[in-house]
């Protein structure tokens, strides 16, 4: 009798395996948010608050994602947190509801896009490969905005499998390459441990200036719960989705620590170009902080 | 100074913790409540009470 109460009836084709949605949720969160949050982040909260920052953020996220996945497990169709608060609450609540995270994918899908732009004109930039535009740099990110943009609308415009797979296939590039700067991170320390210094002073401002730095670096956690609206096309929901959305927090949480470590050491103090101490340094390129001591640590690995 | 060094380390080190511990252990309890046909938050309780 119970189970036909909750059978469900679908007109979706249940394609999306458990790496595919964990993928989505990780490619989701793994964008934007800590991109432009660590450098950021290290500008309000010093070397050490970034660190807590994401480490904590991680804690939250993972108590908000077990919520979600006893929900999507009780309730494994598409609609995700639409259709959690209209069977709580009805229709009116679940319509605001809708609509408010609906917005909240557009703002966020907004900032991702801007965001690819921001880093890849000022990558091709430096290379010396847009001097022929005839555009300025403003408008040539917002044309690389609006094409990225378009480029993902249209391939969701075809459905959730080839999101799935297109999606994984980004999402697995750029962890690995999160990954690998993570590694990175500690690899230059143990070739140089006194780059350990850069650590210090671990909260210059002090530890209330971390609530400031969770607020606006949290966006970089939001996006497991995209997977709870693949219900209908996931291979056996009720044990994928809450395994994906745990594994997606745990997986990006990890990441992201590491790769805030690794922005911090990959600046040696005193070197040609960095003014004051290494995390001043970074924290001054606000949200270019992250692609500035990247390109160091690249420095500090191969010369 | 190094007090805000050592506190901010454990903190970052439990916080990482607590996520592994809390992730492995849901494993286990997502397979036990698929396999046992649970379905509300009362039945799971109801269900892990009557484990032990």
């Amino acid at each position: 009798m119970r189970e036909d109460k909750t059978h469900i009836s679908t007109e979706l084709s249940r394609e999306l395996s458990l790496f595919d949605i964990t993928m989505m949720g990780l490619g989701m969160m793994i964008g934007a948010g800590v991109f432009i949050g660590i450098g950021n982040a290290i500008y309000f909260a010093g070397p050490g608050g970034v660190l807590l920052t994401f480490a904590l953020n991680g804690v939250i996220a993972l108590l908000t994602a077990l919520s979600y996945a006893e929900l999507s497990s009780a309730i494994p169709r598409c609609g995700g947190a639409y259709n959690f608060a209209r069977l709580a609450f009805g229709r009116g609540t679940s319509f605001t509801a809708g609509w408010m995270e609906w917005f909240a994918s557009c703002v966020a899908g907004s900032l991702y896009a801007v965001t690819f732009a921001i880093y890849t004109v000022r990558y091709f930039e430096g290379l010396g490969l847009l001097k022929w535009l005839p555009f300025s740099s403003h408008n040539t990110e917002r044309i690389v905005a609006f094409l990225i943009a378009s480029f993902f609308l249209y391939i969701n415009y075809r459905g959730a499998s080839e999101m799935g797979k297109i999606g994984a296939f980004f999402t697995l590039g750029q962890t690995l390459f999160l990954i690998f700067i993570g590694l990175a991170g500690f690899i230059v320390v143990l070739m140089d441990p006194s780059r350990l210094q850069n650590l210090t002073p671990y909260l210059p401002y002090g530890w209330s200036k971390i609530l400031i730095t969770m607020g606006f670096t949290y966006v970089a956690f939001e996006g497991f719960e995209v997977i709870a609206q693949t219900g209908d096309e996931a291979i056996d929901p009720k044990r994928n989705l809450p395994k994906a959305m745990l594994y997606s927090v745990f997986i990006v949480t990890l990441i992201y620590v590491a790769v805030a470590f690794a922005s911090i050491v990959s600046v040696k103090a005193g070197a040609p170009g960095v003014v004051g101490s290494p995390w001043e340094w970074i924290g001054s390129f606000k949200e270019r902080g992250f692609g500035e001591s990247i390109s160091r640590l690249y420095l500090a690995i191969f010369f | 100074m190094y007090k805000d060094v050592i506190i901010g380390s454990i903190v970052v080190i439990v916080s990482l913790g607590f996520i592994t511990y809390i992730v492995f252990w849901s494993r286990k309890s997502i397979e036990k409540i698929k396999r046992k046909k649970l379905h509300s938050a009362r039945e799971i309780i109801k269900g892990m009470n009557e484990r032990r």
